[in-house]
């Protein structure tokens, strides 16, 4: 009995050994850095001096005196709502497509997949910036259909989307996970759909949408969750301009934290993302008992 | 079984160093004090450096030939203090000042390290730089005044030093302004560039006077209005704001005709190359007649289309300017960390780098003119000095402008003067509403700073 206890023990130390690296991360990358940024976002703070606390001052600020907080949040959301409904649709079309035996889908698959394995890389952006600037790829080949050059990163109007159309392009994620879902719809439903007399267009949203809603739920919060966070693509293509159209929250928090020296109220940004995030997310659940099907629910 | 155990604990092991050793950084500098002047005491009373083998980091930023000549420098001054080691890092200006922000919190900041001129005054303010008049690099080679207006921030000793000698600059296409028959070597108001301007668009509606991006044409517009009217900067030492909301919509008013005369290229086609008007195709093309930017730019300009013949061009003056307000300052500082834990060391390459002949013979005009006359003269020399760089600096020296670097050029202040460049350019917003906002927003930053 005490052989054994002492056993576990020493594979209890063991576990917690190799769960080292991560709790440490954990603590030192991530828990500390949350809970300081609550004491700094209530505190005037440089970075470079001593913190100073001032309450509520910062969020006050943000919302009663900052014209540019306003138009930050004003531009992530149109961002987000951009992004979201564009990138689900394009990924769950591609899916459908791919959602075939033939040969080389495979391969195809993959190659629809390469886009996200960039990620939000700095070189992708730069690749944007020049793709779609006045004399670049896009813009060459409007010219060779008798468009005039547009200025995509130049105007305010086609700035945000253009720069929402990169966060599209990288639907692989999505589009496995739709592509997974549309494997375990089962084929009888589709017959019975078809004995029923439902065309194409009625089995899709009679069935297919229904039997993968968890997963369109699922990955509308991912999504939701990135277009919120957006920094790379702003900072690097455009630095929030034309005239702050594409002046994320999360650039706007960059600049007032390690360009403007005010951490204390870059860290007040930072929570008000974070409830941003909490909030558009409570409002999905939320509005998902309407629309979300689960298998075992009767 | 037990094999796996114990390398899987060696790799666990391993991990978890990593992840202290990447968190630590180094720990801080042993010193305790948080303003230069608290540091340098005890490394001013030492002339020579220890003979310990000592590492120091060295960070600036610049492009290829700037890389490549400071590595020079540093290989050479290595071979002659074998026992200091100089790391570099080096890059381009993106993202430069913030990672030094990062470092500074962090204590984690090179030892020695290039400054941008508009945050020079924020660091001396934040007790980050090193008191340099307390260690023993040798000033004899520099001009007083010239040390005194740059890199001391009204301290008295010096905390930074600059680079080189430069200020704004109108590099000018003399090929395309000849044939059209605009003469920049005359002096001539602001006004006149609207006449130009509309010349030039009756002799090609595809060329433009002015190539203008928004932080160079800010910097050159709307501070240089303030300094001619007011003969101060924007925003004083002592927190004053010096520019009226009238005088602020004059100067708006003044911007929004250049666009609306097609005098500057569009902002909607000059934004997608930001401050690198070198990389737009009409600027390689030659349809501009100018640049608007600084000297240290003008060899890079100038590179880019060696087609045509450039000059650097005379400064516009407005009629009732109470100063010409155009000054000749420096393009950038280096200065050393106030926490360096190797003082004695880094002065004695400061020392090397801005005073031995071998420095200056690789540098050349790198950093734009050199900043002492030996250097010049050794450039000169050696032919490395770039004519037209020269000749930039010199027109910019025949001002009598003061420079308007502190508040006016803190990063803040110069973000809400580019938006309301911006929103005018765009034409987002009217002369007198822009104005009002732009008052409202640097009274604001006024009262947050005092």
């Amino acid at each position: 009995m005490v052989m054994k206890t002492s056993i576990n023990t020493r594979r209890n130390r063991q576990a917690y050994l190799y769960l080292a690296p991560w709790i440490i991360g954990m603590l030192v990358l991530q828990l500390y850095p949350f809970v300081v940024s609550i004491y700094y976002s209530l505190c005037n703070y440089t970075g470079l001096s001593d913190p100073v606390f001032i309450g509520v001052d910062n969020y006050i600020r943000l919302f009663t005196k900052d014209k540019e907080f306003v138009k930050s949040l004003g531009a992530t959301i149109k961002y987000t709502l951009y992004t979201v409904p564009c990138k689900i649709i394009m990924s769950l079309f591609i899916a459908m497509l791919l959602n075939k035996s033939r040969k080389g889908i495979g391969v195809m698959r993959t190659l629809y997949y390469l886009p996200s394995l960039f990620g939000g890389s700095i070189a992708v952006a730069i690749l944007w910036k020049v793709m779609f600037m006045d004399n670049g790829l896009v813009n060459a080949i409007l010219n060779l259909a008798g468009i005039e050059t547009i200025s995509f990163f130049g105007n305010t109007k086609t700035a945000l989307p253009t720069l929402s159309s990169l966060e599209v392009w990288q639907f692989g994620s999505s589009m496995v996970m739709f592509l997974a879902a549309l494997k375990q719809v089962p084929a009888s439903l589709y017959e019975a759909a078809r004995i029923d007399g439902a065309g194409r267009v009625r089995s899709f949203f009679s069935v297919t949408i229904p039997q993968i809603s968890p997963i369109i739920f699922f990955c509308i919060i991912m999504q939701t969750v990135n277009a919120l966070q957006n920094f790379t693509s702003a900072f690097v293509i455009t630095d929030g301009g034309p005239v702050k159209s594409t002046y994320m929250l999360g650039l706007k928090l960059y600049n007032d934290g390690f360009l403007y020296n005010k951490m204390g109220y870059a860290s007040a940004t930072s929570w008000i993302i974070f409830l941003l995030v909490v909030g558009f997310t409570l409002v999905l659940f939320a509005s998902s008992k309407f629309w979300v099907f689960y298998g075992d629910e009767s | 079984m037990k094999m796996k155990q114990v390398l899987s604990l060696a790799l666990c092991g391993a991990m978890v160093v990593s992840v202290l050793t990447g968190c630590g950084g180094n720990g801080g500098s042993g010193s305790t004090g948080n303003s230069g002047e608290s540091q340098t005491a005890s490394a001013g009373e030492k002339t020579s450096d220890s003979g310990e083998d000592v590492t120091l980091r060295f960070a600036w930023w610049g492009g290829d030939a700037r890389h490549e000549a400071t590595l020079a420098v540093i290989e050479a001054f290595e071979k002659e203090h074998p026992n200091i080691h100089i790391e570099a890092e080096y890059s381009s200006y993106d993202g430069y000042s913030e990672k030094k922000t990062t470092e500074f919190a962090s204590e984690t900041a090179p030892d020695i390290f290039q400054i941008e001129t508009g945050l020079g005054p924020e660091y001396y303010k934040n007790g980050v730089l090193y008191n340099l008049s307390e260690t023993s690099i040798d000033w004899s080679n520099f001009d007083e005044n010239f040390l005194i207006q740059n890199g001391q921030f009204g301290s008295g000793s010096q905390y930074a030093i600059p680079t080189g000698q430069a200020g704004s600059a109108i590099i000018v296409n003399k090929t395309l302004a000849d044939e059209i028959g605009i003469d920049f070597t005359q002096q001539y108001d602001w006004n006149q560039l609207l006449d130009w301007g509309k010349q030039v668009q009756e002799y090609d509606p595809e060329c433009y006077l002015i190539s203008a991006n928004t932080s160079y044409a800010t910097a050159f517009i709307i501070r240089t209005w303030c300094r001619q009217m007011n003969a101060k900067p924007i925003i004083d030492d002592d927190l004053n704001l010096n520019m009226t909301e009238e005088q602020f919509t004059e100067c708006f008013t003044f911007i929004k005709s250049l666009y609306d005369n097609k005098v500057c290229a569009p902002a909607s086609y000059k934004a997608p190359f930001g401050d690198q008007d070198q990389e737009d195709p009409n600027w390689i093309a030659g349809k501009y007649v100018c640049s608007l930017g600084y000297t240290s730019a003008v060899d890079v300009l100038s590179a880019a289309n060696d087609t045509v013949e450039y000059i650097a061009g005379n400064m516009p003056i407005m009629a009732d300017a109470v100063s010409d307000g155009w000054f000749n300052d420096c393009p950038q500082y280096i200065g050393m960390y106030a926490k360096t834990k190797h003082p004695e060391e880094a002065a004695m390459f400061l020392d090397y780098f801005y005073n031995s002949d071998e420095a200056a013979k690789i540098l050349g005009t790198v950093r734009s003119v050199p900043p002492t006359a030996k250097a010049q003269a050794i450039c000169e020399e050696s032919g490395t000095l770039n004519a037209l760089t020269k000749q930039s600096v010199e027109t910019s020296m025949q001002y009598n402008g003061v420079s308007d670097g502190g508040k006016t050029t803190s990063s803040e202040v110069t973000a809400i003067l580019n938006d309301a460049y911006d929103n005018v350019s765009y034409g987002e917003m009217e002369p007198a509403e822009a104005a009002a906002e732009v008052v409202a927003l640097l009274t604001d930053y006024i009262e947050m700073n005092k």
